[in-house]
């Protein structure tokens, strides 16, 4: 309402010319946007190392002693693998657009590294033992929770098939060490098949926030106690990718 | 128009580079398998002593008995004072908060024990607290009173509570081992603490005395005597409630019995006798009253009965096959069954209290070894092989040690096995022979 006061008092000369200044105005600024849209982006950094990850094969159990123990099951035929999914780089923060661009050519990207592989690599920078191979569970097209908490490997992701970066093998099999190293195990915890999976909240730091939660109890309470108590004795864990809550199932196999 | 604007409004944010955050990617599971650490690392503080007159030795002699018990444990281990980290000594209990956790977990502690000695007229008193370093909590507290002249056992019985505060089941330094000696000339009833020490006589008198066994309270020992006519009967040496002497004198009362075993319960015994042909298992009511035949088999031995922890089954020693085997039947008398095909004499078996087991002896190129079995007979595994006999084993209350009698000394020793490290502890060294061990029960004196 006062806006259109105010333009009653003016002279239509002066109206038409104000009319013509703001459609160059905006003119220009669409120009201005398109050519931001539209600019090649600046030359991308080295792209990580990526692992294709079959979800289908899971990691071996280690062997298992005493006599009353059965033979491992013959693998069934392999699988065919779920193509792996794009990785999803991170979002580099905005930029001034460069007024001269030079578009290099992008650095050879590594073939991708067979899962198994790259863990016995790993393994080996650790100084772990490589794990004998194991039957995979056939037809497992989807794998349920429970089978993927029974079957699935260290680093492992998701369920069908995923990707998981190096970076997020590392530190599952430092982790692994650093938090096997905190768990005591009194031998009369052993052989009675108790398993626990705990939830860790962590900070980007590795730190852990509050005390680690039971979320599917084993059935020993004492066991369960005690797995919490490795994770938060083995505080700060390793730096992980991503802060937040890390899912850790201690079992005796 | 309006969408024309709108338009125009998102595409700077698109060209700088917004977009939708994408869902979170599901996370791997860590899996965490046993490492080798198989025992806690606990910190015993020099307890304050408040107890009058002051005695500069008494909280290093707890101390040191406290530790003791742990090691005879095995489950938790003491650290070692250098690695110390948080205070040597208690100054004052704490309550429910500590402040100091980290100095101790990263001395490498998972257990403080802290206390305070107390009592008067003859008695030490004790408050403790067990905590866990790792949660910041406190996982026990209490108190135990002991006689001023025992504060060894005063330790142990601390240590066994360590132990129950981290594992759930209480440790046996603080338990008692019946067995059988000739170190005053007859063969009579003696005790000695699970570690070897203190061992005393429990009957003195002139005559032979044979297969002790425990009251499941702990307040007395069943044991078998000869008479002066020469047949065997079940008597009972208590320190307890129970009344001392021959039991069971309107039960079989013209035939030998050769042992009585307790049920978990109390409430009924296992009772060997020969009525027939042959020694058979009866179950008998502890009043007397009430008598059941499990065995008649004529010529056929029906010996050594041992009770599964619900008190639903017998283990016994049966030749009904031709040659001593372990069998096991149900509670009363029926779907018996042999468990043991490993030799052609297997004996002395002794049911796990967590009911896993049976442990039983073997004999080989005529040595007995010890081996366990599960009841169903299904698995078999070796616990004591050695070239010289391994004899009459007897679980802890704890179910983590059998205690058995050797000759590899040339004479018969109590022995200790711990079944999960297979560490080995001779109990005696006296130069007589001990046998027929029975571990006690836990006791709450």
């Amino acid at each position: 309402m006062v806006a259109n006061e105010w333009l009653a008092g003016h002279h239509a000369d002066d109206q038409r010319r104000f009319t013509q200044l703001l459609w160059a105005s905006l003119g220009a600024h669409v120009v201005l946007l398109l050519g931001l849209a539209l600019a090649p982006s600046p030359a991308p950094p080295p792209l990580p190392e990526v692992l294709r990850v079959d979800l289908v094969a899971g990691l071996p159990a280690p062997p298992r002693a005493g006599p009353s123990k059965p033979a491992p099951a013959p693998a069934p035929a392999p699988v065919a693998k779920p193509r792996p999914k794009q990785v999803v780089l991170p979002k580099e923060a905005p930029r001034a657009v460069p007024k001269k661009r030079k578009t290099p050519p992008p650095p050879a990207r590594p073939e991708p590294v067979e899962y198994e592989d790259a863990m016995a690599q790993l393994r080996n920078e650790l100084g772990e033992q490589t794990p004998a191979p194991a039957a995979a569970p056939s037809g497992a097209s989807e794998v349920s929770d429970e089978e993927l908490m029974a079957t699935t490997a260290p680093g492992q992701t998701g369920t069908g098939g995923s990707t998981l970066d190096k970076d997020t093998a590392r530190w599952v099999i430092a982790t692994q060490r650093h938090v096997r190293n905190s768990w005591v195990t009194p031998p009369e915890f052993l052989n009675r098949g108790l398993a626990t999976i705990v939830e860790v909240e962590l900070t980007a730091l590795g730190g852990v926030v509050g005390t680690p939660r039971v979320v599917r109890p084993s059935g020993g309470p004492f066991f369960d106690d005690n797995a919490v108590r490795a994770v938060l004795h083995s505080a700060p864990l390793p730096a992980p990718p991503a802060s937040g809550t890390w899912t850790f199932s201690f079992s005796e196999d | 128009m309006r969408r024309s604007a709108r338009t125009l409004l998102l595409l700077p944010m698109i060209a700088l580079g917004w977009t939708v955050p994408a869902p979170a990617e599901e996370r791997p599971i860590i899996e965490i398998h046993p490492g080798k650490e198989q025992a806690f690392r606990v910190a015993v503080q020099v307890f304050r002593d408040d107890l009058r007159p002051p005695d500069p030795k008494r909280s290093a002699a707890l101390l040191k008995a406290v530790e003791e018990g742990l090691d005879y444990n095995g489950v938790l281990l003491p650290l070692a004072r250098e690695a110390f980290l948080g205070p040597q000594t208690t100054t004052e209990l704490a309550g429910s908060r500590r402040f100091d956790c980290g100095d101790w977990t990263q001395s490498g502690a998972n257990a403080l024990v802290e206390g305070v000695i107390d009592g008067g007229g003859g008695e030490v008193e004790v408050s403790y607290r067990v905590w866990d370093t790792a949660r910041c909590a406190r996982l026990k507290r209490g108190t135990l009173v002991r006689p001023a002249n025992e504060l060894h056992k005063l330790g142990a019985a601390l240590s066994d509570q360590i132990v129950e505060a981290f594992t759930g089941t209480r440790g046996v330094a603080d338990t008692e081992i019946a067995f059988i000696s000739t170190r005053l000339g007859y063969r009579e009833v003696f005790v000695i603490d699970a570690d070897g020490r203190n061992a005393r006589a429990a009957t003195r008198s002139p005559s032979v005395k044979i297969l002790p066994d425990w009251l499941p309270d702990a307040g007395g020992i069943l044991y078998t005597t000869y008479l002066k006519s020469g047949m065997p009967d079940v008597f009972v040496t208590s320190r307890g409630r129970a009344r001392a002497g021959r039991i069971l004198r309107d039960v079989l009362d013209d035939y030998p019995k050769y042992r009585g075993v307790f049920s978990p319960s109390g409430d009924e015994l296992a009772l060997v006798a020969t009525v027939g042909e042959a020694s058979d298992i009866f179950r008998v009511s502890r009043s007397g009253k009430k008598v059941k035949r499990l065995t008649n088999n004529g010529a056929v031995i029906d010996v050594a009965p041992t009770w599964s922890p619900d008190g639903q089954q017998i283990a016994f020693v049966s030749d009904r096959s031709g040659a001593p085997q372990i069998y096991v039947m149900d509670r009363e008398g029926g779907d018996a069954r042999r468990i043991t095909f490993q030799s052609n004499y297997s004996a002395t078996p002794a049911w796990s209290p967590d009911g896993r087991w049976i442990a039983y002896g073997v004999r080989t190129q005529g040595e007995f070894d010890l081996y366990l079995t599960d009841p169903s007979g299904d698995v078999n595994v070796p616990l004591v092989v050695h070239r010289r006999n391994d004899e009459h084993p007897s679980w802890s209350p704890d179910g983590r040690k059998v205690v058995f009698s050797s000759d590899r000394r040339g004479r018969h020793d109590l022995y200790v096995i711990d079944v999960n490290s297979q560490r080995l502890q001779r109990l005696t060294s006296a130069a007589r022979s001990n046998t027929t061990p029975a571990w006690g029960p836990f006791s709450d004196r």
